[in-house]
C-alpha cells in the first residue's frame, strides 16, 4: 500500500523556509539551507491517517456519541474513545482503535463488523459497506497489520512557513521571555555561532526574573490565586496553628515595640510604615505561595512534577511567621521577602500536613472552594484542567436529555448522561476528602468519603485505603505519572512563549474551512505532542528545556509564509504567526526594560504603573475573581491606551534623552535638540538631515528590530513626520499661534523628586549660580523636541512594538 | 459608505475628522448616528438558576409551605403569584427579605415575554452559558450580543461592552471592558496632557496627530502586502480597525453621568452613555449566586434580589428598566435575562438543588418604538419540570410530541428581531435547528 500522499506543490523554496523534507531533516533546529525541489511527497503515518481520514472525518461524530468516556457504548463495551478536550486524545484513541481492530470474530475485525451493524452492535449499522468511510476504516485496519513505514510529522502541515534566523530568534526570545533587548555581547555571539550559540543565552534569559514573572502570570490565568493579593489571603488562615497577625503579636498592635533598628532592618520609613509593610508582605507571601512554588521548582531545575508532589510548602521570612514555622527554617536574611525556603506546616501539631505541592496549597484550596453537595468536584475539575490538560466541562458538549435522567438511581453513578463527566471527576474529588467545606483549607485526616459516590481514585484505579490520610499525595503521584501531565505542561509553556492558547480542533466536517482548519490544528497538535514527549522522556521534566524546545520550534519562530505559496494553502497556517497582543503586565515590563523608564503616575499611594492599575482591566487584564478571561483583541479603548502611552512616553523620553550626555543615550544618540534639518531659508542642511535619518534608522533597529537604509521608504516616512512637525511648530512659535508652547508638555524621570540620568542611575547635577545653564531639557524653542516625540510615539505604538 | 472608507476619504481630502478643542464632534457625530436600532442588554444569571423559583413556579402541591426533599419547591402552590398571563414564584413567603420576584414581575408583567421549558441539553456551566447566548453547544461560537454589534456597527469603539456572562466574539467585533471615569476621560483624549486641568495643553498638534495617522496607515498598508501569514494579518487588521474608531471615544464623555452605580447597573449606565454617543450596540452583564447546590431557597432568593432587583435595593433589571426610562430608551432597547441551565426538580440532602438542563428566559423592550408583545408566555413544563413540546406554527403547548424549544430557536428569534438574521456575519454561524419558531413578536 502506498503511504505517500501529495500535499504541496512548491516549485521553488526560499532560504529559511520550511519544506517538508527540510523539516524532517533539520527538526526545526536550524533551517537556513536553501532547497529547491519539485513536489513534496510526504509519507503519512498511521497516526496521521487515523486523524485525517478516520477520526476527524467521521469517527468522532459517528462513534463518539456513544463510545466516549462514560457513555452507554463505552460502559457496555471495551470501545472507549477520549474526547478532544483531553490532552493526548489522538494517541489514546488510535491505541484504542488499534486494540479493538485486532480482535477478530469469524476471521473479521470486530471493528469492521460492528461498524456495519454486525456482531449485535448496539448502535446498529453506522457505516454502509463499500462506502468511502468504510473503505477508510478498512485501510486503517490493514495498516495495523503492517509496520508503520512513516513517522508522524508536522512537516506537511508547516511546509512553506518562513522561520526567523538565529539573531531574530534571540531578539524575540529576549523580549518575550526576558522582557528586554539582547545585549551586544549576546548579539555578537549569535551572529557568529548561530543557533548553537543561542542555547546558552536562552539558559541565561530563562534564569531572569522577567521569565519567572511571566510563568507566574500564565499559571495565575488558570489558578486565579492572585485574587488574594487584595489583602484577604492571610485572613483565611484563622486556624489556631497559624499567626496571621504575627507582627502585631511581636511588635504590639500599633508597633509600640518597634525599635529604630527594626525600621532600618526592613527598610521602612517609620513605625506605621513598617507595620504596614509587614502586614502587606505577609499577605503577599501567603497569597503568592502556589505561584512561587511553580517558579521555585523551575528556578532550581527540579523535575516539574514536583509542583504537584512537593512534600513542602514554600515560605519566605514573613509567611514563615504566619505559618509558625520560622524557627524551623534557616533564612540568610530574614528581612528579604524574595528569599523562599521549603517548610512543612502542621508538624508538631495533632495533624502533620502531608503536602502535595499546589494541590495542598491553602490558597489554591480557598480560591476553589467546595460545598456539602459539590463535594470537591470543582477542585477536581480544576486540577484535571490545569495539570492534565483535560477540560471536563467540554466533555459535556454533547447534548443530554434531562427527561431521560432517572434521579432515583443516583444519576451521577448510573446515568450515562451524567457519568460521562462524573466517572472521571468524582474519584479525583475523593482525593480531596481531607479538605471539606466547613473550613476549606483545614486538613483533617479523619474525614470519611461518601458511600454513595465513586471511591477516591484516579483514572480507573482506586486509591488504596492506607493512602486515605495522605490522599492528595497519592493523587499527585498518580497525576505526575500520567502522560497528560507533560501535555498540560507543554500547553502552558506554549502559552508562556508563544502567547496563544493551544488550538482546538474544528468541530464541523461540513464547514468549507474544515480541511484548512484541521491541517492547522494537526500541525500544532503533532508539534506539541513531540515536544511533550521530549519533555517527559528525554529532558526529565525540566521546564526550562521545555520552553527552549518551543522557542526553537516553528510556532515561536514563524515570521512569514513563502512568497510563492498558493493562497489556498494559507488556510493551514491559521494557527501560526505573530498574533499576541502584550498583556498589561508584559507591556509594562517591556516599557520599563526596553525604553528604560516607567509609564506610571504619582498619587497619594506613591508611584503606580498605569498598566497595572488604572488601565489594567481596560487593557484586557483580569482581576482573578470576577474577570478571569483576558481580552486578546484590541478594541477602541485599548487602542487609545496605546495612543496615550505613545504621546506620554514619547515626550518624556525625549526630555530624558536630551537631558543626559549623548554618549549615555539609548534612543537619540545621533542628534541634539539644536540639530535642525533646514536653515532659516528653508534649505536642507545635509549633515543635519543625515544625522536625523541616521537616528531614525537607529530607532527602528533598536525598538522594532528592523534594519533599513537611510533612503528606505520606512525611514523617509518617519523623516517626513519629523520635518513636517518641526516646520509646523517652528512657524507657529514664530507667529505666536495660540495653542503652541515653547516647552515640553510633560515630566521627565525623577527619583525622590530629583531628575536623574535614567540610563546610569546617577543624579543630574544642576549647576547653581546666576547664568548657570541647566542640562535639563525643558524648553523646546526650536520644536525639535516635539518633532522627535512624534517620531518616537509613531514607532513605540506600532504593531511590532505592542505585539509579540 | 463604511466608516473606514469615510475616514480614508477624509484623510485624502485633508478634512480633519477629529479637530481639536470643542469642534471635534460634528462630522464624526453625524457618522456615528448611523446605528438607530435598539440597545441590546444581555443579563446572565450566573451558576444556573432555579427557574421554578422565578418564572416557571410549581410549588409543593400544598396550601402551606413545607420542607420535604421531594418537593418541587418549598413554597405553597397556592401562594404562586400571577398578573395577567405571567406567573411567578412567591419567594417572599419563604423569606420576607426576598421580594425581587414580587417587585420585578409586579412592575413589569405587562412588558414581559417569558419563555419556559427551554431544553438546554447540558448540565455544564460553561456549555450552558455558551448555549443560551450563542445558540449552540459547540465551543467557540460567538455570543449573540457580539453578532448584533458586529452586524450593525462593527467599527464603533465600544460596539460590544463585555461585563460578564458569555463574551466570546470569535473575532467578529472587539469586546470592551470598563474602567473608572477619570481613566476613560484620559483615554478619550489621549493627546491632552492634563485632562483635569483648565488648560488643555496638547502633546502634539492636531495636524501632527493626523500626520502620525497617515504615516501609520502607509506603514500598515506596506506591511500587509509583505506579511502573508493569515494569523498575523488578522492581528494587524484588528489593531488597525480598533484605531479607526478610537477618536470617537471622546463622545462618550459627553454622556457619562456624574456618578456610576455599582455592579451591573453601573456597566449598563456606561453602555447607555456609549449608546447615546453612537458608539455602542450591545452589552453583556452578569449577576451570580445561582449555583445553589446548598440551601437553594435562600440562595436563589438572595441572588434574585441582585439580578432582578427590589424596590428597596435599587439594583438589577428593575433598576435597569428605570434607567432606560430616565434616558428615554424604553422604546428602543431590549433586555434579555437567561442562565446556564435550571435546577433539579427536588432538593438534595443539603436543601440545595443540583444541575438540571431545563431553563427559562425573560425579555422585555422595544425595537424602534415597536414593543415586544408582553404579558406573554411561550413554552411550558410539566409538574416535575420536564418540557412540553410546542406546535412549530402556533407555539401552542402539546401534551405529547411537538418541538422542544432550544437555545437555537431563541437565538434565531433574537437575531431576526435585531435585524441581523440575513447578515453575512450571522450566516457565518448558522442556527442548526430546523424549525423556525415565532418566539418574539413585536406589536404592530
Amino acid at each position: 500500500m502506498s503511504r505517500l500522499f501529495r500535499r504541496l506543490s512548491m516549485p521553488r523554496l526560499l532560504s529559511g523556509t520550511l519544506t517538508a523534507s527540510a523539516v524532517l531533516a533539520l527538526g526545526f533546529a536550524g533551517c537556513s539551507s536553501e532547497t529547491t525541489g519539485a513536489e513534496d511527497d510526504v509519507c503519512m503515518s498511521d497516526e496521521q491517517y487515523f486523524a485525517e481520514k478516520v477520526y476527524f472525518a467521521w469517527m468522532k461524530d459517528n462513534c463518539g456519541s456513544c463510545h466516549q468516556d462514560g457513555s452507554v457504548g463505552a460502559v457496555q463495551s471495551d470501545f472507549d474513545l477520549r474526547p478532544t478536550s483531553q490532552g493526548g486524545f489522538l494517541e489514546d484513541n488510535l491505541n484504542m482503535v488499534r486494540k479493538i481492530a485486532a480482535t477478530q470474530r469469524n476471521g473479521k475485525s470486530v471493528l469492521l463488523d460492528k461498524a456495519t451493524g454486525g456482531d449485535s452492535h448496539g448502535g446498529g449499522r453506522v457505516l454502509e459497506p463499500g462506502s468511502q468511510e468504510y473503505q477508510q476504516l478498512e485501510s486503517l485496519v490493514q495498516r495495523f497489520d503492517e509496520p508503520d513505514e512513516c513517522s508522524t510529522t508536522q512537516a506537511s502541515y508547516l511546509a512553506g512557513v518562513e522561520l526567523m534566523s538565529a539573531p531574530e530568534t534571540l531578539r524575540k526570545a529576549a523580549l518575550v521571555l526576558g522582557a528586554r533587548l539582547p545585549t551586544q555581547e549576546e548579539q555578537d555571539k549569535v551572529a557568529q555561532g548561530g543557533f548553537e550559540a543561542l542555547g546558552p543565552i536562552l539558559d541565561q534569559i530563562l534564569s531572569e526574573e522577567a521569565f519567572y514573572d511571566r510563568v507566574k502570570e500564565v499559571y495565575n490565568d488558570k489558578l486565579y490565586t492572585d485574587f488574594y493579593l487584595n489583602g484577604e489571603g492571610v485572613n483565611l488562615l484563622q486556624d489556631e496553628n497559624y499567626s496571621p497577625d504575627w507582627h502585631e503579636q511581636e511588635f504590639g498592635e500599633n508597633g509600640e515595640a518597634i525599635t529604630s533598628d527594626d525600621i532600618k532592618k526592613y527598610g521602612a520609613q517609620s513605625r506605621d510604615d513598617l507595620m504596614n509593610k509587614l502586614g502587606r508582605w505577609s499577605n503577599e507571601a501567603v497569597a503568592r505561595e502556589p505561584l512561587e512554588l511553580i517558579a521555585y521548582v523551575i528556578r532550581n531545575n527540579r523535575p516539574f512534577t514536583e509542583v504537584i508532589t512537593a512534600n513542602y510548602i514554600l515560605v519566605n521570612p514573613f509567611s514563615a511567621k504566619v505559618y509558625n514555622v520560622f524557627d524551623d527554617v534557616q533564612f540568610d536574611n530574614d528581612a528579604n521577602k524574595y528569599e523562599w525556603r521549603e517548610a512543612r506546616i502542621g508538624y508538631g501539631t495533632e495533624y502533620g500536613l502531608p503536602h502535595a505541592g499546589v494541590l495542598t496549597s491553602p490558597m489554591f484550596l480557598a480560591r476553589h472552594p467546595t460545598t456539602d453537595t459539590n463535594v470537591n468536584r470543582h477542585r477536581a475539575k480544576e486540577v484535571l484542567d490545569v495539570w492534565l490538560a483535560t477540560d471536563m466541562l467540554k466533555a459535556a458538549e454533547r447534548p443530554i436529555d434531562a427527561t431521560q435522567v432517572d434521579r432515583k438511581f443516583n444519576p451521577t453513578m448510573n446515568d450515562p448522561n451524567c457519568s460521562v463527566c462524573h466517572e472521571a471527576i468524582d474519584p479525583v474529588a475523593g482525593a480531596f476528602q481531607n479538605y471539606q467545606s466547613d473550613d476549606q483549607i483545614l486538613f483533617n485526616p479523619e474525614f470519611e468519603w461518601f458511600q454513595d459516590m465513586r471511591p477516591p481514585g484516579f483514572n480507573g484505579n482506586e486509591m488504596p485505603y492506607a493512602e486515605y490520610k495522605n490522599a492528595l499525595q497519592w493523587l499527585g503521584r498518580q497525576m505526575a505519572n500520567d502522560a497528560r501531565f507533560s501535555v498540560a505542561a507543554t500547553q502552558m509553556a506554549f502559552r508562556i512563549a508563544v502567547g496563544q492558547d493551544p488550538a482546538v480542533p474544528p468541530a464541523d466536517p461540513t464547514s468549507p474551512t474544515f480541511k484548512g482548519d484541521l491541517d492547522a490544528y494537526l500541525g500544532q497538535y503533532y508539534e506539541l505532542s513531540k515536544v511533550s514527549h521530549r519533555f517527559a522522556e528525554k529532558n526529565n521534566y525540566q521546564f526550562k528545556a521545555l520552553v527552549k524546545d518551543i522557542v526553537m520550534g516553528p510556532y515561536f519562530r514563524a515570521k512569514n509564509a513563502a512568497r510563492n505559496i498558493q493562497p489556498g494553502q494559507l488556510a493551514r497556517f491559521g494557527e501560526i504567526g505573530r498574533s499576541h497582543l502584550l498583556t498589561p503586565e508584559q507591556f509594562d515590563r517591556k516599557i520599563r526594560n526596553v525604553l528604560g523608564s516607567h509609564w506610571w503616575f504619582d498619587d497619594e499611594e506613591g508611584d503606580r504603573s498605569f498598566l497595572r492599575n488604572d488601565y489594567r482591566m481596560l487593557f484586557g487584564g483580569i482581576d482573578s475573581m470576577d474577570t478571569t478571561v483576558r481580552i486578546k483583541s484590541p478594541n477602541g479603548i485599548m487602542a487609545n491606551v496605546i495612543e496615550r502611552f505613545g504621546h506620554e512616553m514619547g515626550c518624556k523620553l525625549v526630555r530624558a534623552e536630551f537631558s543626559i550626555p549623548q554618549t549615555d543615550r539609548r534612543l537619540l544618540s545621533f542628534v541634539e535638540p539644536t540639530v535642525l534639518p533646514e536653515d532659516v531659508n528653508g534649505y536642507e542642511i545635509p549633515a543635519a538631515s543625515s544625522s536625523i535619518k541616521q537616528n531614525i534608522v537607529h530607532l527602528y533597529e533598536r525598538l522594532l528590530g528592523e534594519r533599513y537604509a537611510e533612503n528606505d521608504p520606512e525611514v523617509q516616512r518617519a523623516y517626513q513626520l519629523f520635518i513636517e512637525t518641526w516646520r509646523e511648530g517652528r512657524e507657529a512659535l514664530t507667529k505666536e499661534t495660540p495653542g503652541y508652547v515653547s516647552w515640553m508638555p510633560c515630566g521627565m524621570p525623577e527619583r525622590n523628586g530629583r531628575a536623574f540620568n535614567y540610563v546610569t542611575g546617577r543624579d543630574i547635577e544642576i549647576p547653581e549660580g546666576e547664568g548657570a545653564e541647566s542640562p535639563i531639557f525643558d524648553g523646546d524653542p526650536d520644536y525639535t523636541g516635539r518633532a522627535w516625540a512624534a517620531v518616537l510615539a509613531f514607532i513605540i505604538t506600532d504593531f511590532d512594538f505592542v505585539y509579540e | 459608505m463604511e466608516r473606514r472608507d469615510f475616514l480614508k476619504l477624509c484623510s485624502m481630502t485633508g478634512l480633519a475628522v477629529v479637530a481639536g478643542g470643542t469642534a471635534y464632534s460634528e462630522e464624526s457625530q453625524a457618522q456615528l448616528k448611523e446605528y438607530t436600532g435598539p440597545l441590546h442588554i444581555f443579563i446572565h444569571a450566573g451558576g444556573g438558576w432555579d427557574v421554578t423559583s422565578v418564572c416557571d413556579p410549581k410549588g409543593n402541591g400544598q396550601s402551606v409551605a413545607t420542607n420535604n426533599a421531594d418537593d418541587m419547591n418549598h413554597y405553597a402552590t397556592g401562594d404562586i403569584r400571577q398578573e395577567g398571563n405571567i406567573r411567578w414564584a412567591p419567594m417572599s413567603t419563604l423569606n420576607a427579605a426576598n421580594t425581587a420576584n414580587d417587585d420585578f414581575f409586579g412592575a413589569l408583567w405587562q412588558d414581559l415575554l417569558v419563555v419556559n421549558g427551554i431544553d438546554m441539553a447540558t448540565n455544564s456551566h460553561d456549555v450552558g452559558t455558551r448555549a443560551i447566548w450563542a445558540g449552540s453547544l459547540i465551543e467557540g461560537k460567538p455570543t449573540v450580543a457580539a453578532l448584533i454589534a458586529a452586524a450593525h456597527n462593527r467599527e464603533a469603539p465600544m460596539a460590544f461592552i463585555a461585563f460578564g456572562g458569555y463574551s466570546v466574539t470569535s473575532g467578529e467585533v472587539a469586546a470592551t471592558r470598563l474602567g473608572g471615569i477619570d481613566a476613560i476621560r484620559r483615554l478619550a483624549f489621549p493627546n491632552v496632557a492634563d485632562t483635569n486641568g483648565d488648560e488643555r495643553t496638547l502633546y502634539q498638534s492636531d495636524a501632527t496627530v493626523e500626520r502620525m495617522r497617515v504615516a501609520r496607515d502607509a506603514r500598515h498598508e506596506a506591511k500587509m502586502k509583505s506579511v502573508l501569514l493569515p494569523r498575523t494579518q488578522n492581528s494587524m487588521g484588528t489593531l488597525h480597525l480598533a484605531r479607526l474608531g478610537s477618536n470617537e471615544l471622546r463622545l462618550l464623555t459627553e454622556y457619562l453621568p456624574d456618578t456610576i452605580e455599582g455592579g451591573m447597573v453601573g456597566a449598563v449606565q456606561v453602555a447607555i452613555a456609549a449608546y447615546k454617543a453612537g458608539i455602542c450596540v450591545s452589552c453583556n452583564v452578569s449577576s451570580g449566586g445561582f449555583d445553589t447546590h446548598g440551601d437553594n431557597d435562600n440562595g436563589v432568593g438572595g441572588a434574585l434580589n441582585n439580578l432582578l432587583g427590589t424596590e428597596a435595593n435599587g439594583r438589577g433589571a428593575l433598576r435597569i428598566s428605570r434607567l432606560l426610562e430616565e434616558n428615554n430608551l424604553r422604546d428602543n432597547s431590549v433586555v434579555y435575562i437567561g442562565s446556564d441551565f435550571g435546577r433539579t426538580p427536588a432538593y438534595n440532602m443539603g436543601n440545595g438543588k443540583d444541575h438540571w438542563s431545563i431553563s427559562s428566559m425573560l425579555m422585555f423592550g422595544a425595537v424602534n418604538g415597536k414593543k415586544i408583545v408582553g404579558n406573554r408566555v411561550v413554552g411550558a413544563t410539566n409538574d416535575r419540570h420536564s418540557p412540553f413540546g410546542v406546535d412549530p406554527a402556533t407555539l401552542e403547548v402539546r401534551e405529547t410530541g411537538g418541538v422542544r424549544i432550544t437555545p437555537g430557536h431563541i437565538n434565531r428569534a433574537i437575531r431576526r428581531m435585531a435585524g441581523i438574521l440575513e447578515s453575512d456575519v450571522s450566516k457565518k454561524y448558522p442556527i442548526t435547528e430546523p424549525d423556525d419558531l415565532d418566539i418574539i413578536q413585536l406589536e404592530a
